[in-house]
Protein backbone atom coordinates (compact mmCIF):
# COMPACT_ATOMS: atom_id res chain seq x y z
CA UNK A 1 0.00 0.00 0.00
CA UNK A 2 2.75 2.35 1.22
CA UNK A 3 4.79 1.75 -2.02
CA UNK A 4 1.62 2.29 -4.10
CA UNK A 5 1.12 5.73 -2.63
CA UNK A 6 4.48 6.19 -2.90
CA UNK A 7 4.67 5.63 -6.67
CA UNK A 8 1.65 7.71 -7.34
CA UNK A 9 3.26 10.96 -5.67
CA UNK A 10 6.05 10.55 -7.51
CA UNK A 11 4.31 10.25 -10.70
CA UNK A 12 2.70 13.62 -9.47
CA UNK A 13 5.80 15.13 -9.01
CA UNK A 14 7.63 14.44 -11.95
CA UNK A 15 4.42 15.47 -13.81
CA UNK A 16 4.90 18.65 -12.12
CA UNK A 17 8.71 19.35 -12.70
CA UNK A 18 7.73 18.49 -16.25
CA UNK A 19 4.96 21.26 -16.68
CA UNK A 20 6.91 23.91 -14.72
CA UNK A 21 9.42 22.81 -17.44
CA UNK A 22 7.53 23.32 -20.32
CA UNK A 23 6.22 26.97 -19.11
CA UNK A 24 9.92 27.94 -18.45
CA UNK A 25 10.87 27.07 -21.67
CA UNK A 26 8.38 28.66 -23.61
CA UNK A 27 8.51 31.71 -21.97
CA UNK A 28 12.45 31.60 -22.19
CA UNK A 29 12.19 31.16 -26.21
CA UNK A 30 9.35 34.00 -26.22
CA UNK A 31 11.58 36.22 -25.06
CA UNK A 32 14.67 35.09 -27.17
CA UNK A 33 12.74 35.33 -30.21
CA UNK A 34 11.63 39.13 -29.24
CA UNK A 35 15.13 39.84 -28.21
CA UNK A 36 16.50 38.39 -32.32
CA UNK A 37 13.56 40.53 -33.86
CA UNK A 38 14.69 43.45 -32.49
CA UNK A 39 18.45 42.75 -32.91
CA UNK A 40 17.55 42.44 -36.35
CA UNK A 41 16.97 45.71 -36.79
CA UNK A 42 18.74 47.66 -39.50
CA UNK A 43 21.07 50.47 -38.03
CA UNK A 44 19.86 53.70 -38.23
CA UNK A 45 20.01 55.72 -41.64
CA UNK A 46 21.75 58.45 -39.67
CA UNK A 47 24.37 56.61 -38.98
CA UNK A 48 27.03 57.40 -41.86
CA UNK A 49 27.78 54.03 -43.79
CA UNK A 50 30.98 52.64 -43.75
CA UNK A 51 32.56 50.75 -46.75
CA UNK A 52 32.81 47.21 -46.69
CA UNK A 53 36.36 46.31 -45.46
CA UNK A 54 38.40 45.05 -48.53
CA UNK A 55 39.86 41.48 -48.70
CA UNK A 56 42.92 42.09 -48.36
CA UNK A 57 42.57 43.28 -44.60
CA UNK A 58 40.12 40.91 -44.13
CA UNK A 59 42.12 38.24 -44.93
CA UNK A 60 45.07 39.51 -42.84
CA UNK A 61 43.05 39.35 -39.56
CA UNK A 62 41.48 36.31 -39.79
CA UNK A 63 44.09 34.29 -41.28
CA UNK A 64 46.83 36.41 -41.36
CA UNK A 65 47.75 36.73 -37.60
CA UNK A 66 46.53 33.30 -36.70
CA UNK A 67 49.33 32.46 -39.13
CA UNK A 68 51.74 34.20 -37.23
CA UNK A 69 50.90 33.64 -33.98
CA UNK A 70 51.33 29.53 -35.36
CA UNK A 71 54.66 30.60 -37.08
CA UNK A 72 55.96 32.75 -33.49
CA UNK A 73 54.50 29.64 -31.35
CA UNK A 74 56.39 27.13 -33.36
CA UNK A 75 59.48 29.16 -33.39
CA UNK A 76 59.48 29.58 -30.01
CA UNK A 77 59.23 26.06 -29.02
CA UNK A 78 61.86 24.71 -31.53
CA UNK A 79 64.45 27.07 -31.12
CA UNK A 80 65.77 25.98 -27.95
CA UNK A 81 66.10 22.63 -29.15
CA UNK A 82 68.03 23.69 -32.29
CA UNK A 83 70.40 26.08 -30.42
CA UNK A 84 70.69 23.26 -27.88
CA UNK A 85 71.91 20.60 -31.18
CA UNK A 86 72.02 16.82 -30.75
CA UNK A 87 74.45 17.12 -27.83
CA UNK A 88 76.67 14.84 -26.58
CA UNK A 89 76.14 11.04 -26.62
CA UNK A 90 77.32 8.01 -24.45
CA UNK A 91 78.74 5.34 -26.93
CA UNK A 92 80.41 5.35 -30.29
CA UNK A 93 79.64 8.89 -31.54
CA UNK A 94 82.89 10.41 -28.95
CA UNK A 95 84.68 11.98 -32.05
CA UNK A 96 86.59 15.09 -30.59
CA UNK A 97 89.57 15.58 -28.31
CA UNK A 98 89.31 14.93 -24.68
CA UNK A 99 88.15 17.19 -22.63
CA UNK A 100 88.94 18.43 -18.52
CA UNK A 101 87.09 20.10 -16.19
CA UNK A 102 88.42 21.36 -13.15
CA UNK A 103 92.67 20.99 -11.85
CA UNK A 104 94.01 19.38 -14.65
CA UNK A 105 97.61 17.86 -14.95
CA UNK A 106 100.11 20.00 -14.62
CA UNK A 107 101.60 19.17 -17.68
CA UNK A 108 98.88 21.63 -19.03
CA UNK A 109 98.08 20.02 -22.11
CA UNK A 110 94.66 18.70 -23.14
CA UNK A 111 95.20 15.22 -23.01
CA UNK A 112 96.04 13.03 -25.68
CA UNK A 113 99.51 11.60 -26.37
CA UNK A 114 101.70 14.29 -24.39
CA UNK A 115 99.90 14.39 -21.50
CA UNK A 116 99.54 9.98 -21.31
CA UNK A 117 103.43 10.28 -21.55
CA UNK A 118 104.02 12.97 -19.16
CA UNK A 119 101.65 11.41 -16.85
CA UNK A 120 103.39 7.84 -17.16
CA UNK A 121 106.98 9.58 -16.95
CA UNK A 122 106.17 11.30 -13.31
CA UNK A 123 104.01 8.03 -11.83
CA UNK A 124 106.40 4.71 -12.89
CA UNK A 125 104.67 2.26 -10.72
CA UNK A 126 100.70 1.59 -13.24
CA UNK A 127 99.27 1.09 -9.69
CA UNK A 128 99.35 3.39 -6.27
CA UNK A 129 98.03 1.62 -3.21
CA UNK A 130 97.08 5.06 -1.50
CA UNK A 131 94.66 5.45 -4.16
CA UNK A 132 91.22 4.55 -3.90
CA UNK A 133 88.12 5.07 -5.72
CA UNK A 134 85.91 2.80 -7.84
CA UNK A 135 84.87 2.27 -11.60
CA UNK A 136 82.32 0.33 -13.76
CA UNK A 137 81.16 0.16 -17.25
CA UNK A 138 77.54 0.82 -18.58
CA UNK B 1 92.75 24.14 -25.67
CA UNK B 2 91.41 22.25 -28.83
CA UNK B 3 87.96 22.60 -27.77
CA UNK B 4 85.39 19.97 -29.30
CA UNK B 5 82.15 20.21 -30.34
CA UNK B 6 80.76 17.78 -28.60
CA UNK B 7 80.02 19.62 -25.18
CA UNK B 8 78.20 22.84 -25.66
CA UNK B 9 79.23 26.22 -24.00
CA UNK B 10 76.09 25.57 -21.62
CA UNK B 11 77.04 22.00 -20.85
CA UNK B 12 80.94 22.67 -20.25
CA UNK B 13 79.41 25.92 -17.97
CA UNK B 14 77.19 23.43 -15.71
CA UNK B 15 80.33 20.68 -15.55
CA UNK B 16 82.50 23.64 -14.38
CA UNK B 17 80.56 24.97 -12.04
CA UNK B 18 79.74 21.10 -10.52
CA UNK B 19 83.34 20.85 -10.24
CA UNK B 20 83.61 23.82 -8.49
CA UNK B 21 80.99 23.82 -5.76
CA UNK B 22 81.83 19.59 -5.31
CA UNK B 23 85.51 21.32 -3.99
CA UNK B 24 83.99 24.01 -2.52
CA UNK B 25 81.34 22.01 -0.43
CA UNK B 26 84.16 19.51 0.32
CA UNK B 27 87.32 21.22 0.68
CA UNK B 28 88.84 18.50 -1.88
CA UNK B 29 89.65 19.22 -5.46
CA UNK B 30 87.64 17.63 -8.23
CA UNK B 31 88.70 16.97 -11.78
CA UNK B 32 86.76 15.42 -14.66
CA UNK B 33 88.39 14.11 -17.37
CA UNK B 34 86.18 12.93 -20.48
CA UNK B 35 88.31 11.60 -23.40
CA UNK B 36 89.56 7.83 -24.60
CA UNK B 37 92.31 5.94 -22.40
CA UNK B 38 95.54 4.76 -23.58
CA UNK B 39 95.50 1.07 -22.52
CA UNK B 40 93.80 -0.06 -19.68
CA UNK B 41 91.25 2.51 -18.03
CA UNK B 42 91.70 2.49 -14.51
CA UNK B 43 95.56 2.70 -14.67
CA UNK B 44 95.17 5.41 -17.55
CA UNK B 45 93.07 7.50 -14.78
CA UNK B 46 95.01 6.81 -11.73
CA UNK B 47 98.26 7.81 -13.85
CA UNK B 48 95.98 11.07 -14.81
CA UNK B 49 95.12 11.57 -11.11
CA UNK B 50 98.92 11.19 -10.27
CA UNK B 51 99.92 13.54 -12.47
CA UNK B 52 97.17 16.22 -10.88
CA UNK B 53 98.66 18.94 -8.63
CA UNK B 54 97.90 18.11 -4.90
CA UNK B 55 96.73 14.63 -5.96
CA UNK B 56 96.68 13.26 -2.91
CA UNK B 57 93.38 15.68 -1.91
CA UNK B 58 92.18 15.02 -4.96
CA UNK B 59 89.14 13.54 -6.70
CA UNK B 60 89.18 12.48 -10.48
CA UNK B 61 85.97 10.90 -12.57
CA UNK B 62 87.15 9.86 -15.81
CA UNK B 63 84.31 8.98 -18.09
CA UNK B 64 85.23 6.88 -21.55
CA UNK B 65 82.28 7.70 -23.99
CA UNK B 66 83.41 5.63 -26.40
CA UNK B 67 84.18 2.66 -24.73
CA UNK B 68 81.39 3.34 -22.10
CA UNK B 69 83.54 3.29 -19.20
CA UNK B 70 84.06 5.56 -16.05
CA UNK B 71 85.82 5.62 -13.12
CA UNK B 72 86.41 7.52 -10.20
CA UNK B 73 89.81 7.91 -8.71
CA UNK B 74 90.40 9.07 -5.10
CA UNK B 75 93.92 10.57 -3.54
CA UNK B 76 95.38 9.28 -0.21
CA UNK B 77 94.05 12.27 1.56
CA UNK B 78 90.53 12.37 -0.10
CA UNK B 79 90.02 8.66 0.19
CA UNK B 80 90.03 9.35 4.19
CA UNK B 81 86.51 11.42 3.40
CA UNK B 82 85.44 9.67 0.35
CA UNK B 83 85.43 5.92 0.61
CA UNK B 84 85.49 3.81 -1.79
CA UNK B 85 81.79 2.25 -0.83
CA UNK B 86 80.72 6.33 -1.62
CA UNK B 87 82.57 6.09 -4.87
CA UNK B 88 80.52 2.79 -5.88
CA UNK B 89 77.38 4.46 -4.75
CA UNK B 90 78.05 7.25 -6.83
CA UNK B 91 78.98 5.20 -10.25
CA UNK B 92 75.49 3.34 -10.04
CA UNK B 93 74.18 6.58 -10.35
CA UNK B 94 76.27 7.81 -12.86
CA UNK B 95 75.71 4.40 -15.17
CA UNK B 96 72.43 4.85 -15.15
CA UNK B 97 72.31 7.82 -16.04
CA UNK B 98 75.01 7.40 -18.62
CA UNK B 99 73.00 4.20 -20.11
CA UNK B 100 69.78 6.63 -20.15
CA UNK B 101 72.15 8.55 -22.66
CA UNK B 102 72.35 11.50 -20.53
CA UNK B 103 76.04 12.00 -20.42
CA UNK B 104 76.19 15.58 -18.86
CA UNK B 105 73.79 15.18 -16.43
CA UNK B 106 75.42 11.93 -15.34
CA UNK B 107 78.39 13.44 -14.50
CA UNK B 108 76.69 16.16 -13.13
CA UNK B 109 74.61 14.77 -10.77
CA UNK B 110 78.17 11.99 -9.71
CA UNK B 111 80.23 15.42 -8.75
CA UNK B 112 77.79 16.71 -6.89
CA UNK B 113 77.30 13.61 -4.90
CA UNK B 114 81.14 12.83 -4.42
CA UNK B 115 81.01 16.49 -3.43
CA UNK B 116 78.03 15.96 -0.56
CA UNK B 117 79.57 12.65 0.37
CA UNK B 118 82.79 14.15 1.16
CA UNK B 119 81.32 16.52 2.93
CA UNK B 120 82.47 17.06 6.89
CA UNK B 121 80.44 19.02 9.03
CA UNK B 122 82.41 21.66 10.07
CA UNK B 123 83.86 21.25 14.22
CA UNK B 124 82.93 23.50 16.23
CA UNK B 125 84.27 24.81 19.96
CA UNK B 126 87.10 22.14 19.59
CA UNK B 127 88.77 24.91 21.22
CA UNK B 128 86.81 24.76 24.76
CA UNK B 129 86.95 22.30 26.98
Amino acid sequence: MGTVSFVKNAQGMVGRAVRRALVLGAATGLAMTAMVSAAGAATPDSWEKEDPMPMIEVLGIYAGIPLAMFGLITLLVFTPSLIRGSGSRPGGSWQAESEWFGARPASDSTGGEESTSGAKASLEAPSNPTQGGAGGQW
Amino acid sequence: MASGDTFSPRERDELDRAVRVAGEFSGLSFSAYVGEPDGDFRSYAEHLHAALPNAARSVLVAVDPRGRQLEIVTGKEARRVLSDADCQLVILGMQSAFAGGDLVGGLVTGIQQLGEHARQPPTVHTDEP
